[in-house]
């Protein structure tokens, strides 16, 4: 639960940085004064970073299955289901990987180019470790032997309506491209919970192309409510089950066979998609999530 | 001397003047519209909207 050091860092008494060097001291260490190519700033996560771990911790209450699965050193390649219709799963497990795991790190997520056409987001996406997404900059963050996050159903994953949770959507084989040609495992992530925390009844398309955004949704808040109300998310249980890399183990010049590319983009989504229908069928209620047994296995 | 039709050609003038003005005027109320639309969508919201516009009427 929310502690007196929690409220005082999310009311802004306490220094960020001073903050996450006391609370996360191995993350601020790997970090503090890197001069980062792609504009991440460790200042803007240790601000950001109490709100995201609340969310976590307090609100959805995440489980994350299989975190001795990232590697704590080494290139990695992590590969989810989409959801929610603010990509929320990025941030719940970019904050759960530097706080949970053993050797935090951060997770460098590939976003799609619209993001960075809404005023003033653009720069907080970068600053927090985010990355536009086009092949260059992926193979540039593996050389660096970073951790890269993509979600191969794009932007689509997010608008999915409520009728279409949790059913993934084809895979963008870019991913397994780019592991290929930087021999880089793929570590699947399925996610239970982002998908219902904003019950999207359906997309005006009329609405989209006239705001030119990707999806124009209808949920019980947006657009009814003012600003911020209308981005309140249920207090949905979260599940991430981390599995075990993938070292595809084929040699560069494979990264231009589009069938083998194709086929092997197919087995992990049916992967994910197998490993949510599991975690559905475990699952006790959407509030109350999974069986304190479930949680310890 | 070759004689020109002038009126057909005014009239085609007219015809090309008018139909990018009105071009203009419909992107500048697309425009708006969608001014308004996010203003609404993403600032007080439908409902906010609603109660501002009957707050202001009761007055």
């Amino acid at each position: 639960m929310a502690n007196w050091q929690d409220l005082k860092a999310l009311s802004g008494l306490e220094e960020p940085l001073k903050r996450m060097a006391r609370r996360n001291p191995s993350y601020y260490a790997r970090y503090a004064g890197e001069d980062d190519e792609f504009g991440y700033k460790l200042s803007t996560f240790a601000l950001w970073e109490p709100f995201f771990r609340f969310l976590l911790e307090d609100y959805f209450k995440l489980q994350l299955r299989g975190v001795e699965n990232i590697p704590s050193e080494g290139r990695a390649l992590l590969v989810g289901n989409h959801s929610g219709l603010l990509p929320l799963d990025g941030g719940m497990l970019s904050t759960a990987l530097a706080n949970r795991a053993t050797n935090p790190r951060r997770i460098r997520f590939l976003v799609t180019d619209w993001f960075f056409t809404v005023p003033g987001l653009g720069d907080w996406i970068q600053e927090t470790g985010q990355v536009r997404a086009t092949l260059d900059n992926a193979k540039k963050l593996l050389d660096r032997e970073e951790i890269v996050g993509i979600y191969p159903e794009g932007i689509r994953g997010v608008g999915k309506t409520f009728p279409q949770r949790y059913r993934v959507l084809d895979f963008h084989p870019g991913f397994v491209q780019l592991s290929i040609a930087t021999q880089t495992p793929i570590i699947p992530i399925a996610t239970v919970g982002g998908d219902e925390i904003y019950p999207n009844f359906m997309n005006m398309k009329a609405m989209s192309q006239l705001l030119h955004m990707p999806f124009y949704p209808i949920t019980p808040t947006f657009p009814w409510l003012p600003f911020p109300l209308m981005f309140f998310p249920l207090p949905v249980k979260w599940v991430m089950n981390v599995h075990r890399p993938i070292d595809l183990g084929y040699p560069v010049e494979k990264a231009n066979d589009r069938k083998l590319v194709m086929r092997i983009a197919k087995e992990i989504q049916y992967e994910i998609q197998r490993d949510l229908n599991k975690l559905l069928r475990e699952r006790k209620s959407l509030f109350t999530g999974w069986d304190i047994d479930d949680e310890e296995q | 001397m070759t004689e020109f039709d002038t009126t057909a050609e005014d009239l085609g003038n007219q015809h090309d003047e008018s139909h990018p003005r009105k071009k203009g005027v419909d992107e500048r109320l697309k425009g708006v519209l969608k001014k308004v639309i996010l203003f609404v969508s993403f600032g007080p919201g439908v409902l906010g909207l609603l109660w501002l516009i009957g707050k202001i009427l009761r007055r």
